[in-house]
This record gives C-alpha cells, sequence and structure tokens, in this order.
C-alpha cells in the first residue's frame, strides 16, 4: 500500500510532526527520570496533567491528561486515514463544520462540569478529546492533500471532492 | 517586515501571552491551552486579512503553514513568559513541580538527586522550547487552516 498526500511534502510534515507529538506524549513511563521531567515540564505548557486525569503505565502518568492524548492521537490517525484512503468523499467544509461540531462537544464537556451541572468521566474526556483529534486531524489532511494537487486542474472550492 | 511575518509574529505574540496567562489559573486554565494555539494561526489569517488593501485570497494550505509558524512562534513566547512569571511566583516553577511530582509518588528519592542536576538547565529549556514549537506548529497549522475557510473572502 503506497501512502501519498497527492505530493504535499507539507503534509508529510505535519504527519511526522503529529506522530513525532504523540510518541513524546508516552514517552514518560519508558524514559529515564530526567527525561520524564524534561517532557513532563515541556508539556505542563499546553496541559494540565493532573494525574488523576491521566492515563498510567507502570504507575507513571503520561505527558498529558485523557482529553489531550485523546486530541494528540486523533490528529495523526486522521492524518492516516486520508492518507491510506486517498481521502473520503467529504469536503473541506464538511470536516471544518465536524471541527467545530467536535470542538463544541469537547467544551460541553468541560464547561459543564466547570458549572456543576455534570461530571466528566475518563471515559468522556477521551472521547470528546479523539473526535475532535479525528475532525482535526482529517481537516488538516484534505486542506493540505488539496494545497499539493496542480492548481490547474484543481477542481473550484465548492465543488472539491476527494 | 512583510506584512505576512508582521501577521505571523503578532498572532504568534498574542496567543503566546494568552497562553501564558491562562497558565496562571490552573488546572482549568491548562484545558484551554490547546485552544489558544489553535487561535494563533486563526488569528493570523485573520489579521492578514484586515491588512489587505485589495481582494485577500488565500488557500487553507497556505494558511496551515503560515499557521503553523504563529503556533511556533505563540509556544516560544509563552515558554518565555512563562519563565517569566515562574520567577515572579506566579506560576510554579521546575522546583515546584518536582516536588510535587514527589509527592504525587512519580519520583523515587534517588531518582529526585539526578534530576535536581537537570532543573533549571539550559539544557531543560531547550527540550522544552522544541516540544512546545511541535505542539505549536501542528495546532498552529489548523487554526491556519480554519482561519482561511472562515477569513480570506474569495479563497482559492
Amino acid at each position: 500500500m503506497r501512502l501519498q498526500f497527492a505530493g504535499s511534502k507539507v503534509g508529510l510534515l505535519f504527519l511526522l510532526l503529529s506522530v513525532v507529538v504523540f510518541v513524546l506524549l508516552l514517552l514518560p513511563p519508558s524514559v529515564s527520570a530526567e527525561w520524564r521531567f524534561m517532557i513532563m515540564t515541556a508539556f505542563s505548557s499546553v496541559c494540565h496533567q493532573i494525574p488523576e486525569r491521566s492515563f498510567h503505565v507502570a504507575e507513571t502518568s503520561l505527558a498529558v491528561c485523557h482529553r489531550c492524548t485523546g486530541i494528540y492521537a486523533g490528529i495523526p490517525m486522521a492524518m492516516m486515514g486520508i492518507m491510506i484512503t486517498k481521502g473520503w468523499r467529504i469536503t473541506k467544509n464538511t470536516w471544518a463544520s465536524l471541527l467545530f461540531g467536535s470542538l463544541f462537544l469537547l467544551g460541553l464537556d468541560w464547561g459543564l462540569t466547570v458549572l456543576g451541572f455534570w461530571e466528566n468521566t475518563m471515559l468522556s474526556r477521551l472521547t470528546t478529546g479523539l473526535l475532535f483529534g479525528l475532525a482535526a486531524g482529517a481537516f488538516l489532511a484534505v486542506v493540505v492533500q488539496k494545497q499539493g494537487r496542480n492548481p490547474d486542474v484543481e477542481s473550484p472550492d465548492h465543488n472539491f471532492v476527494l | 517586515m512583510t506584512g505576512k511575518s508582521q501577521s505571523i509574529l503578532l498572532a504568534g505574540a498574542v496567543s503566546g501571552v494568552i497562553t501564558a496567562v491562562l497558565s496562571i489559573f490552573q488546572p482549568w486554565g491548562g484545558c484551554a491551552c490547546c485552544i489558544t494555539y489553535i487561535g494563533a494561526g486563526m488569528l493570523y489569517v485573520w489579521h492578514h486579512a484586515n491588512n489587505q488593501d485589495h481582494g485577500f485570497s488565500m488557500t487553507s494550505g497556505e494558511g496551515a503553514g503560515s499557521g503553523a509558524l504563529a503556533g511556533v512562534v505563540a509556544g516560544i513566547v509563552a515558554m518565555i513568559l512563562g519563565f517569566v512569571l515562574q520567577q515572579a511566583g506566579m506560576v510554579p516553577g521546575p522546583e515546584q513541580s518536582l516536588i510535587d511530582m514527589r509527592e504525587q509518588g512519580q519520583f523515587t528519592d534517588e531518582q529526585m538527586e539526578t534530576i535536581e542536576g537537570i532543573v533549571m538547565s539550559p539544557f531543560m529549556y531547550v527540550i522544552g522550547a522544541f516540544i512546545t514549537a511541535i505542539v505549536g506548529a501542528v495546532l498552529g497549522a489548523i487554526g491556519g487552516a480554519l482561519g482561511a475557510s472562515l477569513f480570506a473572502k474569495g479563497e482559492v
């Protein structure tokens, strides 16, 4: 099976970066204490890292919380999915709508907990994060795939179908 | 400096400041930090679109590329400001994080001794900047692509 982004090196670069982020957040349980501390400190700027809200491997928490793990897992998964399927027949604008929809669900899960109407769970945090990551990754993959195509043969934006 | 570079730096700086300020309000502030990196990309497109005298067009792919740069700038700015806030005692520094992690049982006493050697070392900040830049690039790219879809009138 040949993976490609319709010639888009930018797409491959973003896929590589998103895979690197996902691998880095999985590393803390399997590296030395010094590296674990450095990775945890680096990710502290993008996540609260509360141990009760993070996955644990061998009694060591990952670098980010359940929700962020879902987001950073979803982005490369969706990008690879778009590469393998050569893109689904879903337009860029539909992916953008799905992205906003998943962001709304994520915000709802977070906001209702902050307001005291609902107590989110590991499953709700992971699911809403994963949905957002999948939509974001798919959207990014579709737009860079489109960018990599020959503009001379590219269909108009409103008719664009992969 | 070109209008594009100016927009990237401005969007990155604004998002970096917001990220740093949110870090004061833990744990809830930390939940929104990834959104601010996405915001960096969107803000770049919005600012760049509003600074064009004539018709403005941008593909989502171009938005993603420049949004990634805005995300990297946001990450670097947030890191520098985070250091300033640590020195001001407004957010916990690496030493406090180490103590917290020890209390949570993440490190043993022997490990603590080895880690204390790297706390505040330049190498730790280089690694931190590298990881923050990658995260900022990925999230900023998503924001830039979204921004191009929303703000670029007459997208090509």
